[in-house]
């Protein structure tokens, strides 16, 4: 369980993340969904242990994060937004040297890891650098480390960046059966169809504060529209603004 | 043109200040830094304050003597310094520039001549360089105007061959991406490794070969002339002009076409990596787990091996110790001390090491802090990867005292305890901040000098048995205040 109080970020006089609160049961996907430059990033990363949050409360399955984060790293599963890794190293040695940091058990990661390598399809490029795979292999190596040590929490951020429809229906089917097994996880995306199949509930982000919450159906209610694009739209006041670009656009060409 | 390199140099320093926890978690001293880091003229200056320092104290000792050949010799081993700064900053940083992706945004822009940004930025970082040797050539130019000039012309030349070989071994060694790992690809990371070894041997290899072949053959040096043909050997030649002015025109005449070449092939190095690839074969991944620490070393070393080009810092002990390892095959012996000496050179000039091995994470600092490690652990593996190619060297060298003398097996554990030593003060300097968040310091010439004199103290204070007691117990007590402040160390970490 995932439970945010009045978290604050700040970089310099930058407000990133501005008071957000919100909860994520066990056993549930919560769709954080925000446009660019919301604090979609910087929560996630706050939630991961990664950054530090200004202030607020932020507990990860009790623990705090900003007290004890390697606690809190211990069992969550993060994948950034870009795969950023050793390019000098191949997906076997990531995967060894991650292993020995979470001290994974020798015949549980070589389970684990060979599972995964075969549901994502990158068994011939175990042996190669990281440097020279292609951004959606990446990906995937990415989210293999991730999901290594059999975290209790997963924060994904943008996670379907880059994969081919075979690999991001894989990561849908492991995403559902991860919920089934009493994981929460916090999932954004930008594929807002995606977001309304996988997710429980979702918390659309703006400006740093979280505008809306609830399950779909209560946010199209809330925001009388039909379809959870339309419901983003409106609540991101793009809507009209798109409505403006595009006449503008039209009469320039 | 400038106005680009400009913006590049910016970014630079400001990703570095970025990475830098000691800094970017007080906002105060971030603001304040920034000013000075992404603005040229501030930290060209501020830098070459450490560099002018010295500069200074050798010009005073120039300034008061008309022996010429004192000058040149004086003026030699000076030049040396701008010579390897430029070779170091151009093969480690253009490393890290890369790797930081600076240079991403322009490749889809059309510029032919992208390398020449390259060059500009990683020139301006060697400017400072200039600083130790300036206050010399100032003193010699009152005496001897046109010598000076020749001299400072001959700086000049230094500096360009050094970058042009930077350029070189980066091209060379520093952006081949292999396609994956292999036991032929390892083997040619070492005898990449081997090519920089000989490399930094060439200019006192051609010296050594000239004073040979003048001591033999009458003949033979009157072919090359009385003087050095190699840099920095060549800046004797200042007193006589003529000769000079040619040499320095063959050196413009020999690195100015390979400049020009290095750069092409460093920009098409940059926009189209050299792939050597392999027939690929499906694989089963098989587990092979250390512990923390150990696992954060292998990375390293791993990066640092592949990347060739970051081993350059590791090899300064190299260039400072081989004229004298030189003369020690020449003389045909190597008494315990000067083992002993050559062994604490190793140690203190572990350091520079610290440069690379911070600089391994780079943009993926945010992965391994996602992980569940500590600020104590990640120092630690640092330390230990910083230590490991000085004691490969150290071992080196014990082996060719013991050759010389068996007693030399008394010098064992220093092969180990003075890269530790210097290598945990360095990290225990570094990561001594507040708050437990990973980062990337910043390593530059200030903090170099720093340790370098914290590390002699230290150094000073494990010799000091060897200048109060007997044979062999001076190396005993040596080696258990080597082994205490490993110790208090390693508990600072």
């Amino acid at each position: 369980m995932i439970e945010v109080e009045n978290l604050t970020k700040k970089f310099g006089d930058k407000v990133a993340v501005d008071g957000i609160s919100f909860r994520v049961h066990n056993g549930e996907i919560y769709g954080l969904l925000g446009p660019n430059g919301s604090g979609k990033s910087t929560t996630m990363k706050i939630l991961a242990g990664i950054l530090k949050p200004t202030s607020g409360k932020v507990l990860v399955e009790g623990i705090n994060v900003a007290k004890n984060p390697i606690e809190v790293k211990k069992i969550v599963g993060y994948v950034p937004e870009t795969p950023i890794l050793y390019e000098s190293l191949t997906p076997s040695e990531l995967f060894n040297f991650v292993g020995s940091m979470r001290g994974i058990p020798k015949d549980k990661l070589e389970e684990r890891v060979n599972y995964f390598v075969r549901a994502f399809g990158i068994e011939e490029y175990l042996e190669q650098f990281i440097g020279t795979l292609s951004f959606g292999t990446q990906q995937k190596v990415s989210l293999i480390t991730a999901l290594l040590h059999d975290p209790k929490v997963l924060i994904l951020d943008e996670a379907m960046n880059g994969l081919d429809p075979k690999s991001a229906r894989i990561l849908r089917e492991l995403l559902l059966e991860f919920k089934n097994e009493g994981k929460s996880i916090v999932f954004s995306t930008h594929i807002l169809s995606l977001a309304e199949v996988i997710c429980d509930r979702i918390g659309v982000i703006y400006q740093g504060k979280i505008i809306a919450e609830g399950t779909i159906e209560e946010l199209k209610e809330k925001a009388h529209e039909e379809s959870l694009e339309d419901v983003f739209l409106k609540l991101t006041e793009s809507k009209d603004e798109i409505a403006h670009i595009v006449q503008a656009l039209k009469e320039s060409l | 043109m400038f106005e680009v390199v400009k913006i590049l140099y910016r970014e630079l320093h400001y990703q570095i200040l970025k990475r830098n926890p000691q800094i970017a978690n007080d906002e105060k001293k971030f603001r304040k830094h920034l000013k000075n880091a992404v603005n040229i003229k501030r930290n060209v200056a501020i830098q070459s304050i450490a560099f002018i320092f010295f500069g200074i104290m050798m010009a005073i000792g120039l300034s008061f003597s008309d022996d010429k050949i004192y000058i040149v010799a004086m003026l030699s081993s000076l030049a040396l310094i701008p010579f390897i700064f430029s070779l170091y900053v151009t093969t480690v940083q253009s490393s890290y520039v890369v790797s930081l992706g600076l240079f991403e945004p322009m490749k889809a822009l059309p510029i032919r001549i992208g390398a020449l940004y390259l060059s500009e930025l990683l020139i301006i970082d060697q400017i400072p360089a200039l600083a130790i040797i300036l206050p010399s050539v100032a003193v010699i130019s009152m005496k001897y105007p046109l010598n000076g000039i020749l001299a400072l012309l001959w700086v000049f030349v230094g500096m360009l061959a050094g970058h042009t070989l930077g350029l070189i071994i980066y091209s060379t060694f520093g952006l081949r991406i292999s396609y994956r790992k292999s036991r032929s690809g390892s083997l040619k990371n070492f005898l990449k490794i081997l090519t920089i070894f000989a490399f930094m041997g060439l200019f006192y290899g051609v010296s050594y070969m000239q004073e040979y072949i003048q001591q033999h053959s009458e003949k033979v040096a009157a072919v090359i002339g009385r003087y050095s043909i190699a840099y920095p050997f060549t800046i004797s030649s200042i007193f006589d002009p003529k000769k000079s002015v040619v040499m320095l025109l063959l050196y413009v005449a020999v690195f100015v076409p390979l400049y020009q070449l290095a750069l092409k092939r460093v920009w098409s190095g940059i926009l189209e990596p050299k792939l050597e690839s392999e027939k690929v074969k499906t694989s089963k991944f098989r587990a092979s787990l250390g512990g923390k620490v150990f696992a954060l070393t292998l990375k390293d070393l791993r990066i640092i091996f592949r990347k060739t080009a970051m081993i350059t810092g590791f090899l300064m002990p190299i260039y400072v110790l081989l004229p004298q390892i030189f003369m020690t095959i020449q003389s045909g012996s190597l008494s315990l001390m000067r083992a002993t000496y050559f062994l604490f050179i190793l140690g203190v000039f572990t350091i520079p090491g610290a440069d690379a091995v911070l600089k391994v994470e780079g943009k993926v600092l945010d992965f391994l802090k996602s992980l569940p490690l500590t600020k104590r652990e990640y120092a630690l593996s640092k330390a230990l990867s910083m230590s490991v190619i000085p004691m490969l060297l150290s071992g080196l060298i014990l082996v060719l005292a013991i050759y010389y003398d068996s007693k030399a097996l008394v010098l064992f554990p220093y092969i180990l305890l003075l890269p530790l030593n210097a290598s945990f003060l360095t990290m225990a300097y570094f990561f001594r901040y507040e708050g437990s968040e990973l980062g990337i310091p910043e390593f530059n010439i200030g903090h170099m000098i720093v340790l370098m004199i914290l590390v002699g103290v230290l150094f000073g204070i494990i010799t000091l048995p060897l200048f109060l007691l007997t044979y062999p117990l001076e190396y005993f007590i040596s080696f258990g205040i080597g082994l205490v402040s490993l110790g208090i160390l390693y508990r600072l970490l």
